[in-house]
């Protein structure tokens, strides 16, 4: 009973975890602006995230070698440094668009300036890490985050054309009015908020400070590959309620206030609380997985001891880093730059910095060194080989269509 | 083969010169093609989505689906975004008829940032803003046809 | 496998390729706690005689390309090859991580800074 119990725990915070303020704002942003026609992104890219993670986490619970430790290992110092600086920007980007996003959720709710609560929040964030165990963390916000459901439940009681949204979604063509770049360059956002690369260094750590070992592998699956695609169908209900109500009036999404009409009209007062606390919840745990995951890179880089799991003394490398860029990312939004644009930037920027971190990982994969018997099947490989290559595509794109679009204007 | 004389320091400048070279011109070729959005559509966009988001949000509030923050902090996105592409359009220089399309947008841009205010004062004193939500729907129709005029342009 | 190889310290010789095997590989101390990563190895290069590792240098690689990949003697931190008692996927020592000096830093942030916040000597788990 208790193991069906921590299966189903498992799947519930994936779909709860799978969804962050990158998703919210780029799925709300294209389902306005272009229907359904950009669902076939969200499955590619949480096809991706399968299967990369299940590697990431097979090879934590496995070997117990975390994904930088890898990666400088394979790269080298060099190439390896690079690949920190990068992904370390990008992930503090990120960590400064969650925190933005829940001061704009709480905003929602209470009517209070975004900039004053920037600070309680970063506070809140940081106790967390500093005395909230890792389990109960994960599981709280997965749980609440599982409030986003309002939006499923919002396009249903919508009662859409499902055929239309249906035909939108399978003819996968930029709707009248915008230019095949700009279909583009939000093929690329929605990739790269769909991959974002903290999921899998925070995958990987995860299972660490979860202490699995051989015998969670096929919890860690089960996790992954019930709990993720769920998590994308939320992702692709936010782009549906945006296509069914705000498409048609003619408003293009610009801020987190217009992401949850829709839910306001279909379920009133109740369904917009519900759905705001959702919002909370996702991007106040997406902000932990951020802040965390600066503070494992840097260590598992480095060598120091890291995780939360352990005596904040004995890891003060890694719990100065953590606090350090929760810090800085409260400064940054202090400046009063707004959120929803470091999300857009930040959700482009994570699709340049995909390969760094997926192509590591499944050379560890396949090493038996790191996993033993468990080495990646060839169905598994072929399958990692052709998302290397979408993924250095949408790398290789992702800035010349922001430049070309002026970031998709 | 000639007989070639180059020093590592004189070879390290050629290499890159060269790559300066390349990637000033991929800079100037992207300069070049991001005319993809005309600043005044996008601006005209900006101000239709706005508008239609204030209408949808009344809408919502009257019906009794929205608590008054989240309506509040709506107009409040609503009137930044109006303020923000009122501005892009006064400092845009433009000729001929799009000029024109130009000129009218900063006109109804100032007319809807008083209908917002408006708006937002009866919000918060909780008086109907059914007249209002009229006014603002006869300016997005405003809107849409210059929209299109913009795009012509 | 012949004589001139190095010998493994616990095992029968074993070819070990430092770059691949050795470079940038993650360091535990006996309980498996992180110390640092392999940053350079000291080699001794007798006339005579198979050049032997002496010592692992161990380092952030943080900084150590500021100074030119040399980290400067007095910072630089090493431990004696016979104190390996493994080579995995990571490299395994047989003493307990505070009995390496870990770094001023370290030391100074663990008892100024994070020692002195409060509960930072309980593990929330």
């Amino acid at each position: 009973m208790k193991k069906y119990w921590g299966v189903a725990l498992g799947i519930l915070t994936a779909i709860g975890g799978f969804v962050d303020i990158g998703d919210l704002v780029t799925n709300a942003v294209v389902g306005s602006r272009f229907g359904m026609s950009l669902a076939w992104v969200v499955a590619v890219g949480v096809g991706g995230i399968c299967v990369f993670a299940s590697m990431a986490g097979r090879v934590t619970a496995l070997g117990g070698r975390a994904t930088f430790e890898i990666i400088r290992e394979r790269l080298g110092p060099r190439a390896a440094l690079a690949n920190l600086i990068g992904s370390f920007a990008m992930t503090f980007l990120t960590l400064a668009a969650e925190i933005g996003g829940v001061a704009l959720a709480l905003q929602l709710l209470i009517g209070i300036d975004p900039r004053l609560l920037v600070i309680p929040v970063g506070a809140a964030l940081w106790l967390v890490v500093w005395r909230v165990r890792f389990t109960v963390m994960e599981n709280v916000a997965g749980f609440l985050g599982l409030l986003l459901v309002a939006f499923a439940v919002a396009l249903v009681v919508l009662g859409p054309d499902w055929s239309e949204l249906g035909r939108q979604a399978v003819g996968a063509a930029p709707s009248t009015g915008e230019s095949s770049l700009t279909y583009a360059y939000y093929a690329v956002a929605l990739f790269g908020a769909a991959m974002t690369p903290y999921e899998v260094f925070f995958f990987s750590s995860g299972a660490t400070e979860e202490r699995w070992d051989e015998r969670d592998l096929g919890l860690s699956r089960l996790n992954v590959l019930i709990g993720f695609p769920l998590g994308g169908l939320l992702s692709l209900a936010i782009a549906g309620c945006a296509a069914v109500v705000l498409l048609p009036a003619g408003i293009e999404v610009a801020n987190l206030s217009q992401v949850v009409l829709p839910v306001a009209t279909a379920l009133g007062v109740a369904g917009l609380v519900a759905v705001t606390l959702g919002i909370v919840a996702a991007t106040a745990g997406a902000a932990l997985e951020t802040g965390l995951s600066c503070g494992y890179a840097l260590a598992q880089y480095a060598g120091w001891p890291w995780g939360k799991r352990l005596r904040p003394v004995h890891a003060p490398q890694f719990h100065l880093t953590v606090a350090g860029v929760i810090l800085a990312a409260v400064l940054v939004l202090l400046t009063g730059v707004d959120p929803v644009l470091v999300t857009e930037f930040s959700v482009v920027f994570s699709a340049v910095a995909l390969p760094l971190t997926y192509l590591p990982i499944l050379v560890v994969a396949n090493d038996p060194q790191y996993v033993g018997e468990h080495v990646n099947g060839p169905v598994l490989n072929a399958f990692a080989l052709v998302y290397l290559a979408i993924i250095a595509v949408a790398a290789v794109a992702a800035i010349p269509l922001l430049v070309l679009t002026r970031m998709g204007a | 083969m000639h007989a070639h004389h180059e020093t590592f320091d004189d070879a390290d400048r050629r290499v890159r010169t060269r790559r300066a070279a390349v990637v000033a011109a991929l800079l100037t070729l992207l300069a070049g093609c991001s005319a993809a959005a005309e600043p005044l559509e996008v601006s005209a966009g900006d101000l239709t989505s706005s508008t239609a988001t204030a209408v949808l949000v009344l809408e919502e509030r009257e019906a009794g689906h929205l608590p008054t923050t989240t309506a509040e902090t709506a107009l409040d996105d609503a009137v930044r975004q109006v303020a923000a592409a009122g501005k892009t359009l006064a400092e845009l220089s433009v000729d001929g008829e799009a000029d024109a399309v130009r000129a009218e947008l900063v006109t109804t841009c100032a007319s809807l940032v008083l209908v917002l205010h408006d708006l937002t004062a009866a919000l918060a004193d909780g008086r109907s803003t059914r007249d209002a939500v009229r006014e603002l729907e006869t300016l997005l129709d405003d809107l849409e046809e210059l929209e299109r005029r913009a795009a012509d342009a | 496998m012949t004589d001139d190889h190095p010998l493994h310290p616990t095992r029968d010789g074993r070819l070990v390729d430092a770059n691949i095997h050795l470079l940038d590989r993650a360091v535990l101390d006996r309980d498996g706690v992180p110390v640092l990563a392999v940053d350079d190895v000291e080699l001794d290069w007798p006339d005579d005689g198979p050049v032997r590792v002496t010592r692992l240098v161990l380092g952030s690689g943080l900084t150590s390309r500021f100074f030119g990949a040399h980290q400067p003697g007095h910072v630089r931190l090493s431990v004696p090859w016979s104190d390996v008692t493994d080579l995995g996927d990571a490299v395994h020592l047989g003493v307990d991580r505070d009995s390496i000096d870990a770094t001023w830093f370290e030391r100074w942030l663990r008892d100024r800074v994070i020692g002195r916040i409060p509960g930072s000597r309980h593990a929330s788990g």
